[in-house]
């Protein structure tokens, strides 16, 4: 199992390498001039080369970009030009409610998802199953901002149960922390939990038809315990392979649903930093996203070591 | 009551399929007593697992589209009949079964010890090491090297046979009356089958049980069967002991199946006889004799109506219009010819 972690860890580095290279070029080639930027649009010419001189932007391209890595390797990803702070910074102060709101919203999904996915899967071909699979087309088909703002609408404005906007950090309180995360973490995860509850089925069902299902009933074995032990945890091998996926989505989904609800997250750094031109922060934020993206790849992966010993014993995958 | 271990009485077991209800098994009987193994052959998709899984009611547990008809008697009791929750006290216990498929029939998430202690800790009051110490055992004795370490291994790490003797472990694991196991060696190559028949032959001497053995190995049969029953499409159509199928195969079916074992003779090699023509789905039954289209003696009736069961001697029976004419004419030269195969 450490063999399996270390080998998976080592692995990293390669792809983090290209995400490297292709965030820094795609920032670096991008119109616009930092120096001038930072220093508006007064300045003179000879002022804002001696800026670029300074912020190393007359070095050749390779050596700028060495430099840039080799300060990212340490944990420095510059100075946001726009807040005056270091972006890591800056990026953990916007990155907390996103991923509150995507964390909330992954729970609920799982939760809900799994066991209806269950249901639908045993009960196969019965009103039960065939109403929760209408519902869960409906679910992946609306668009979550809609449902975000309709959301809103009902339980905010009308029945005024909730926040109608605005984020509540955890130092505030739990309570309310959760309060005001509830419909913006229902609209972000609706589509992934309805997607999860066909795998969850599709999947139980696949399995269901193994001949070692039938054989552990041969054992004498409660249907319960043939179907949460035996079945589940084969089955769970695909369920995770789509948490993993839509985790990503979901994070993906939290920016569209930070502006529905107005959440000061990612979604707004990044708008934000585009516009006003501040290339740290928008070149250290890709980057950390990017990291994070292949870290909860590699939790998966891990976690398909802990469900599956075919995985771990290296026999499967890779 | 009867005094068989198994008595299957007219059993029928239809499924409803996307082209309409089909019956796989339709209408068969036969009985299995204590200590003995009874020989189940036909060809592929003959009804062979259908009827073993019907016996435990394994083949309507999720979709509810099957249906059985007749009886099975097993202790006063018709399977068909009683409670899922006696039939799980059962499964596993009184009647276990070896699937068809060893390697697919471990979950390949829990280790094989797991899996084999969940039977014992189900149905024996044992805790969890006292189950753990059975279920060492039980590989111990069927011929696994270091079971203490095997229990902790997972289904990919053992090889095929090693897989077959964990299934077998855990099937004998709570002494039952009655085994089912169907191909048991199918999948295994020659050497690793004659051990693990052997090892078959040795524990049902020691735990007196009836075994039902499910082959399409007439090779097999002729070396552990005590009687046999040959099925074709779905119904019975020769039940005998092995001497007499060898000896003297009464229904045609049985005979094109002997002459199609591969043979070594040595002096003459005989191309591989091969019964002509194809097993009729179960969309279209025919009508009469269900093998008529492919049987050398089929008439007019044949072809219209449905032979009975015809006791040729109580212990051999026959499903065949012209059983006694054909015997006439070939069956004494039959059995000379073949007895270098049945004498096992
Ligand atoms: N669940 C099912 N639904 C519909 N038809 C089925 C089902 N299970 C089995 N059958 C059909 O029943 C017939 C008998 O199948 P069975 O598996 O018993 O054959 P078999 O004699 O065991 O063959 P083999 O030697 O290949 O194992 C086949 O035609 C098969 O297609
Ligand atoms: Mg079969």
């Amino acid at each position: 199992m450490i063999g399996y972690i270390t080998k998976r860890i080592l692995s990293l580095v390669p792809v983090m390498f290209v995400v490297a290279i292709v965030v820094f070029f795609i920032v670096h080639l991008s119109p616009g001039e930092p120096a001038s930027v930072i220093l508006g649009p007064n300045a003179s010419q000879s002022e804002v080369e001696a800026l670029r001189a300074e912020l190393g932007h007359d070095d050749p391209v390779p050596v700028q970009f060495f430099n840039w890595l080799g300060d990212a390797v340490t944990g420095d990803l510059g100075e946001s030009i726009y807040a005056n702070a270091p972006v890591t910074e800056v990026f953990g102060q916007y990155f907390i409610p996103t991923l509150s709101l995507t964390i909330f919203a992954q729970i609920l999904a799982v939760v809900f998802a799994i066991p209806v996915g269950i249901i639908a899967a045993i009960r196969k071909g019965t009103a039960v199953d065939q109403s929760l699979m209408g519902f869960s087309l409906l679910g992946i088909s609306i668009p979550s901002f809609l449902l975000g703002l309709f959301l809103i609408l009902l339980f905010s404005v009308n029945l005024e149960w909730f926040p109608v906007a605005g984020f509540v950090p955890l130092s505030e309180g739990i309570w309310p922390h959760i309060r005001s995360l509830i419909l913006p973490a229902i609209a972000l995860s609706l589509a992934q939990a309805a997607l999860l509850v066909r795998m969850t089925r599709s999947s139980m069902l696949d399995i269901l038809d193994n001949e070692y299902i039938k054989a552990a009933r041969s054992k004498g074995l409660k249907e319960r315990v043939v179907i949460y032990k035996h079945a589940l945890r084969n089955a769970f091998v695909t369920i995770l392979e789509v948490i993993g996926q839509t985790f990503s989505t979901l994070i993906a989904g939290a920016v569209v649903i930070e502006f529905v609800f107005n959440i000061p997250g990612i979604g707004q750094l990044i708008v934000n930093s585009v516009e006003r031109r501040d290339f740290p922060v928008i070149q250290g934020t890709i980057l950390l996203i990017a990291l994070l993206y292949v870290f909860i790849n590699l939790a998966i992966d891990l976690l398909y070591g802990v469900v599956d010993p075919r995985v771990r014993f290296g026999k499967k995958g890779d | 009551m009867s005094e068989h271990l198994l008595e299957v009485n007219q059993l029928k077991t239809h499924f409803k399929t996307e082209t309409g209800q089909v019956t796989a098994v339709d209408g068969i009987s036969f009985h299995i007593d204590e200590g003995e193994t009874l020989g189940v052959v036909g060809e592929s998709g003959c009804g062979k697992s259908v009827t073993s899984e019907s016996i435990l009611r394994l083949l309507n547990e999720r979709k509810g589209n099957t249906t059985y008809e007749g009886e099975i008697n097993y202790r006063g009791k018709d399977l068909l009949n009683v409670s899922m929750k006696e039939m799980r006290k059962i499964r596993g216990n009184e009647i276990s079964m070896i699937f068809q498929d060893a390697m697919s029939s471990l979950n390949p998430v829990y280790t094989v010890g797991n899996q084999i202690m969940e039977t014992i800790i189900l149905h024996q009051n044992l805790s969890k090491k006292e189950a753990e110490q059975k279920a060492i055992d039980m590989l111990a004795l069927t011929g696994i090297p270091s079971p203490e370490k095997r229990i902790h291994e997972y289904p990919h790490e053992l090889s095929g046979g090693m897989k077959q003797r964990v299934m077998i472990a855990q099937a004998l694991s709570c002494r039952p009356n009655l085994l089912i196991a169907d191909e048991p060696t199918t999948a295994l190559d020659v050497t690793i089958q004659s051990q693990i028949l052997d090892l078959m032959e040795d524990l049902k001497k020691e735990y007196d049980m009836g075994i039902m053995f499910i082959t399409h190995d007439l090779g097999v049969v002729a070396e552990i069967c005590t009687r046999v029953i040959v099925m074709y499409l779905g119904q019975i159509v020769e039940e005998a002991t092995v001497k007499d199928l060898f000896d003297q195969p009464l229904h045609p079916y049985t005979k094109g199946l002997i002459k199609s074992i591969p043979q070594l003779d040595g002096e003459r090699k005989k191309d591989l006889f091969v019964i002509k023509g194809k097993v009729p789905t179960l969309n279209d039954v025919p009508k009469g004799c269900r093998f008529a289209s492919r049987c050398s003696f089929s008439t007019d009736k044949c072809v219209e109506e449905e032979p009975p069961t015809f006791e040729h001697t109580p212990e051999h029976k026959v499903k065949c219009w012209h059983y006694k004419e054909i015997l006439e004419k070939e069956g004494a030269d039959f059995g000379k010819e073949r007895t270098t195969t049945a004498s096992h």
